[in-house]
């Protein structure tokens, strides 16, 4: 197992510096001088030369990509063009937000979507299986905002149940902070819930073709326990893989949906950051993501020696 | 392709079509496409003045003389959306293109070339973990909000998962007696996939684009919603709700329609690739026939 987790750990380092190097690359493929560009339109040659200096844009480029990627390693993500504070700063302010947001989403989706994956799969053909596929197509097909906005419009503008905007610190309160997030959390975890019942119905449904489910139903075994013990733990590899997998799609959603819901996070600094053209902060921003993302996966792959003893003894895992 | 040994005949064809017809999975989101086509290709006739002001008519709720009611500025609801149709339709048939052509160039190429297989897979991997909108965003803050640079922003995260797939196939193929009969045959490189493997790849390829195609509307609508797509002079569903989103809980009819539209679009591109993967899934004609 410990070989398992150092070859999983070492396969996702250079997926991390690729994704470094583009960020720094990006920036370098820019029309124009980056410097100029980062200075503004207000700016006098001197303040481009600091600037520049300060890029090390005298240096070759292999050495500019060196020294930015040791800077990251450092902690230090540059600063803010647009309110000059430290872009590590700017990110501890608002990542609140944006943390509850994405656990309430992923806690949502997945304890939402694996019953009524595993519901469709029992009752499959039924009404209650079409109406589940049909609501996880819609899932995929109707974007963040609209479910937000129809959300608001609903729970909020007619009925007056939550909150139509905005966030509540942790620190005024759980139930502030829940009501305030369970409609943001409902528009970005819609495609997610959609994906786990997708992954969840078809996977259950091939494990309760296997001849040890119709053994165990021929014993006599509850039907409850046969799902839950016997069928859902050999179904969990590709239902986590989907859970992994709908991360990265998930954070993408989270500029949108708290561009929406008008929630101080990190997407909607994201979001505004776009408008205002403050380059370091997006770059830090799709560290910040891509970092997540790989870590998350990270986590699901080392979930595979945990449902499947067959990966531990192996030692590597089920895909590449 | 357009060599006949190796295309379908035009009788085939004809067979394929009529039997997708038939398929209510294909039919239904096929003549909703067709009616989305057709308004935006006629929407300069239909809609006229899609920016025309009316400060009489300002925020009117649905009625006969505007079916979808107004916005703020007194323009017509309806005469915006149907020109949105025509950013989101363009957008996702550019993207669709060019994803499928980068796409399956790299991936046949990674799946046939066995050296540069793990490189290039890498940075496909690289690529996907940075989420679709963020790596867009990142793009549009740097070059600029345009469709142009909306259409590259939205191409560049698209292009690794189309990769997969045709690599994916052709991994698959390659060890086939044909391919290794073509080989000994003295078949040069280019001409192997173009005449062996291409053919082959169609099928997923093709479903796969039509997937690109709805991924690349949402998106574009997302960025235009975050004001990072197309310029305000340019309707597009994404900015008709982002401008209604102010008003919307007194004019909500200002970005109903573009947001049924959009989910509408998207709803019939995802169903007709799950119809047309059902239809040309090899295994699964097999098990009909």
């Amino acid at each position: 197992m410990f070989a398992y987790f150092i070859k999983r750990l070492l396969a996702a380092v250079p997926t991390l510096i690729i994704v470094a190097f583009a960020v720094f690359m990006m920036l370098e493929l820019s029309p124009g001088d980056p410097a100029e560009l980062i200075a503004g339109d207000t700016a006098t040659p001197e303040q481009i030369a600091a600037i520049r200096a300060q890029l090390n844009l005298d240096q070759p480029f292999v050495a500019r990509a060196v020294a930015w990627v040791g800077q990251l390693g450092t902690g230090d993500l540059g600063v803010s063009l647009y309110t000059r504070i430290p872009v590590s700063e700017l990110i501890a302010q608002r990542i609140e937000p944006s943390l509850v947001l994405t656990v309430v989403t992923i806690l949502l989706a997945t304890f939402i979507g694996i019953p009524l994956g595993v519901l469709a799969a029992v009752r499959v053909g039924s009404i209650l299986d079409r109406i589940v596929m049909f609501i996880s197509v819609l899932g995929f097909s109707v974007p963040v905002f609209i479910v937000g906005y129809a959300l608001v419009l609903i729970f909020a503008t007619n009925l007056g149940l939550l909150p139509a905007q905005g966030y509540s610190p942790l620190s005024d309160g759980l139930w502030g902070t829940l009501r305030a997030v369970i409609m943001p959390a409902f528009a970005l975890g819609g495609v997610y819930m959609a994906q786990i019942a997708r992954v969840t119905r078809a996977a259950m449904l091939e494990v309760l073709s296997e001849d040890y489910v119709r053994t165990a139903r021929a014993k006599g075994v509850k039907s409850t326990i046969i799902l839950f013990r016997h069928a859902l733990p050999n179904a969990a590899i590709p239902i986590v893989t989907v859970i992994g997998f709908g991360v990265g799609a998930m954070l993408g959603g989270v500029v949108v949906t708290e561009t929406v819901f008008n929630i101080p996070g990190l997407g909607r600094l994201a979001a505004d950051s776009i408008l205002r053209r403050d380059y370091p902060v997006i770059q830090a921003l799709t560290l910040i993501f891509a970092f997540i993302y790989v870590a998350v996966n990270l986590a699901v792959d080392l979930s595979y020696g945990f449902f499947d003893p067959r990966v531990r003894a192996w030692g590597k895992g089920g895909h590449a | 392709m357009s060599d006949a040994s190796i295309t379908p005949t035009p009788k085939l064809w004809r067979l394929t079509l009529a039997r997708a017809l038939k398929r209510p999975t294909i039919l239904v989101p096929g003549l909703i496409l067709l009616v989305m086509v057709l308004g935006a290709v006629f929407a300069p006739v239909i809609a006229p003045n899609p920016s025309g002001l009316d400060a009489m008519n300002r925020m009117q709720p649905p009625s006969a003389v505007d079916i979808f009611g107004t916005d703020q500025f007194g323009r017509s609801v309806f005469e915006r959306t149907l020109h949105g149709g025509r950013v989101s339709l363009f957008v996702g048939c550019v993207v669709a293109i060019f994803v499928t052509v980068i796409g399956v160039s790299i991936g046949l190429v990674s799946g046939f070339v066995q050296k540069l297989d793990p490189y290039i897979m890498r940075v496909m991997d690289a690529i996907m973990s940075i989420p679709t909108i963020l790596l867009a965003i990142a793009f549009m803050a740097i070059f600029g909000a345009g469709v142009t640079n909306a259409i590259i922003a939205i191409i560049l995260p698209e292009v690794p998962r189309m990769a997969r797939v045709s690599r994916g196939v052709t991994l698959s193929i390659r060890e086939r007696p044909y391919i290794e009969a073509a080989i000994t045959n003295g078949a040069r490189p280019f001409r192997l996939l173009w005449r062996h493997v291409l053919p082959v790849i169609v099928a997923p390829v093709l479903v796969q684009a039509t997937y690109v195609f709805a991924s690349a509307v949402l998106t574009e609508a997302i960025l235009s919603f975050l004001g990072a797509g197309a310029p305000p002079e340019i309707p597009s569903w994404g900015n008709i709700i982002s401008e209604g989103r102010t008003l919307f809980q007194v004019a909500p009819w200002v970005i109903i329609a573009p947001g049924i539209c959009l989910s509408l679009l998207v709803l019939s591109v995802n169903t007709l690739g799950d119809g047309m993967r059902d239809l040309l899934d090899p295994k699964l004609k097999r098990q009909t026939q």
